[in-house]
């Protein structure tokens, strides 16, 4: 699932982008050259994990952006003009379940159990070791259950948010210049990550792929 | 000398006290929770923080100076020297008495893990007096702070009060920095006194880079007890020192230089020679005036000046017996030109400084300098800038 939306997502980047590199440059060639003698860490910093958000391109495909944390819509707004919520609105207490279409991961369904039946909690659907060596919490989280839904989702959104937040500050201090470090993968911050992908003779495609997360210093 | 706590402004919170302090660089590459950082935004223009970024769940944030924001962000901000806490460092939030107190400061070479403020000595020259506290607490505060100490730091010590009055606390303490800082050098700094006769042995394999610095004061227990102020210490001591052999660790004896034991210091070599030829490494060390040293000056002070040649005899024999030997505490100028090579700048940079003799000193760069509570009464009359060296 996380291949084809990245070659969605690069494809359709170098369509929408501002200023793309257009096809192999001299300079990508370079690169590209160069890339072969870069020091290279004995194990990469992100070996063996999985990368969810390699194909992430924008937050306009998530509506879950909207996360309970982030009152502010609007990206780029800095502290000088830091104003609290006048009313905090709560997260709404009745929750639309996703599109019909709605598939749980494949990691969720190898185990094929029936629910246990018990009155479902609020439970993680992330299938953590901690979460499924349990085997009634194995059963509560194959069923995702329209109240379970939208807390897990929400907490992928905000760990997507979280994640795109430490790669504007990757940038930011690297010298880049992402705009805001608002959690918004902005077509200034994917440009960012383009010309930080060209000089570290990764793979152009403005997005956050495992070895631009390497080399950004970013764990997953 | 930069101090280690300094008033501020500290919310009220009920999440850790312990935090670690993040730049936007360290934020980027730590895999701490946010809710165990500290953001810090002094450097940080305008345009780059967000109101989504302030929103995370921040331990806490430093604003840049000036900064004022609601209440509802948890905001800390220092009075004082900035540089008092940087990128790196763990901070300790005080929200009662509104102070921020720096607990492991990156790139210092004096970081202490503070285990208890109880003591079973009493030395005359203690330069950090014990309290008779429970303060058990403080076990669990330790495990937490190991977590937020850089995994590339270097070294640690173990410090009080008596760190072996934790018992299985101090163990676990240990246990704890061989899991999260395998590559960081380990060292308690002990009496040594043994007690429990089984606590030792529980150090035996512990960790990768353990040692111990546990301290003599004579080479007879009628002089040993008395700088410490407890009978039998002598006896516990040795046993202790036997008991850390046995246990496979690494020994280091701690040699402050009073003057009952500076009168005897070539007597006392010579003892570590004959009894504890296991130690890897003697430290001889000038007086911290602070603490209960203030208190003893005319029974403590000895002038290194006047001393120069039990000195030189020491460290002969240590030297002979192959046993590495240094000379902490003692500025240059105070000692023989031969014994340079054994000092070390040994003075915690929090606690370091120079006197106004040493504007004009051509080794001050190799010179440990002096404790930041220096006073004429604990000066050698040696001092003075060294110009042709």
């Amino acid at each position: 699932m996380s291949n084809a939306l990245m070659i969605v997502g690069a494809t359709t980047l170098g369509a929408l982008a501002t200023e793309p590199p257009k096809g192999p440059s001299d300079l990508s060639t370079l690169a590209h050259i160069d890339s072969k003698y870069a020091t290279v860490l004995s194990t990469s910093l992100n070996a063996g994990r999985q990368n969810l958000y390699a194909g992430h391109r924008s937050h306009s495909s998530h509506r879950s952006h909207s996360s309970h944390r982030s009152h502010s819509s609007g990206s780029g707004s800095s502290y000088r003009s830091y104003t609290p919520p006048a009313t905090y609105t709560p997260p709404p207490s009745t929750y639309t379940p996703p599109p019909s279409t709605y598939t749980a991961p494949a990691s969720r369904t190898r185990s094929g159990a029936s629910s246990s039946g018990s009155p479902v909690k609020h439970q993680s659907l992330e299938s953590t070791p901690s979460a499924t060596s349990d085997g009634m919490h194995k059963a509560q989280t194959l069923q995702p259950s329209t109240l379970a839904a939208p807390d897990s989702e929400r907490r992928d959104a905000d760990q997507l948010k979280l994640l795109i937040m430490r790669v504007q500050a990757a940038l930011y201090s690297k010298g880049y210049d992402p705009g805001a470090i608002d959690g918004i993968l902005s077509p200034q911050t994917q440009s960012a990550l383009r010309m930080f992908q060209l000089t570290y003779g990764i793979k152009v495609t403005g997005t956050m792929t495992t070895p631009t997360l390497d080399a950004l210093g970013v764990r997953l | 000398m930069l101090p280690l706590d300094t008033k501020a402004r500290v919310p009220m919170s009920t999440g850790s006290p312990l935090l670690k302090v993040v730049d936007l660089r360290d934020f980027s590459t730590s895999s701490l929770p946010v809710s165990r950082m500290a953001l810090d935004l002094r450097a940080t223009p305008d345009f780059a923080a967000a109101t989504e970024l302030l929103d995370l769940p921040w331990g806490a944030l430093l604003p840049p100076d000036g900064h004022k924001w609601p209440a509802t962000v948890p905001w800390v901000s220092l009075e004082g020297d900035s540089r008092i806490t940087k990128s790196g460092d763990v901070i300790e939030l005080d929200p009662i008495r509104q102070r921020v107190a720096v607990r492991y400061r990156r790139g210092d070479n004096g970081n202490v893990l503070f285990a208890t403020e109880r003591c079973n000595s009493y030395c005359l020259m203690c330069s950090q007096p014990p309290r008779d506290v429970e303060d058990g607490w403080r076990v669990r505060q330790l495990l937490d702070l190991i977590e937020l100490v850089d995994p590339d730091e270097p070294s640690l010590a173990i410090s009080g009060g008596e760190p072996t009055l934790l018992g299985d606390g101090l163990v676990d303490v240990v246990k704890r920095c061989s899991e999260t800082l395998p590559d960081t050098h380990v060292h308690i700094l002990s009496n040594g006194r043994l007690r429990d006769p089984l606590l030792h042995a529980k150090f035996d394999r512990l960790h990768p880079n353990l040692s111990w610095g546990v301290p003599l004061y004579g080479d007879h227990y009628g002089l040993h007890d008395y700088v410490v102020q407890s009978e039998g210490a002598f006896a516990e001591t040795l046993r202790g020192l036997y008991a850390l052999q046995a246990a496979r660790q690494r020994v280091e004896i701690r040699v402050v230089l009073v003057r009952p034991t500076f009168e005897r210091l070539a007597q006392l070599a010579r003892f570590i020679w004959r009894n504890l030829p296991f130690v890897e490494h003697v430290a001889l060390m000038g007086i911290e005036p602070v603490g209960f040293a203030k208190a003893h000056q005319r029974e403590l002070w000895a002038d290194p000046a006047d001393y120069s040649e039990i000195l030189r005899d020491a460290v002969d024999i240590l030297d002979m017996a192959g046993i590495p030997v240094s000379l902490y505490n003692l500025p240059l100028c105070s000692i023989e030109r031969s014994l340079w090579g054994h000092a070390a700048k040994s003075i915690s940079t929090w606690k370091n400084d120079y006197l106004p003799a040493c504007s004009t000193c051509s080794v001050k760069e190799r010179c440990g300098g002096f404790f930041s509570w220096i006073t004429p009464a604990w000066t050698s009359r040696a001092v003075a800038p060294i110009l042709d060296a």
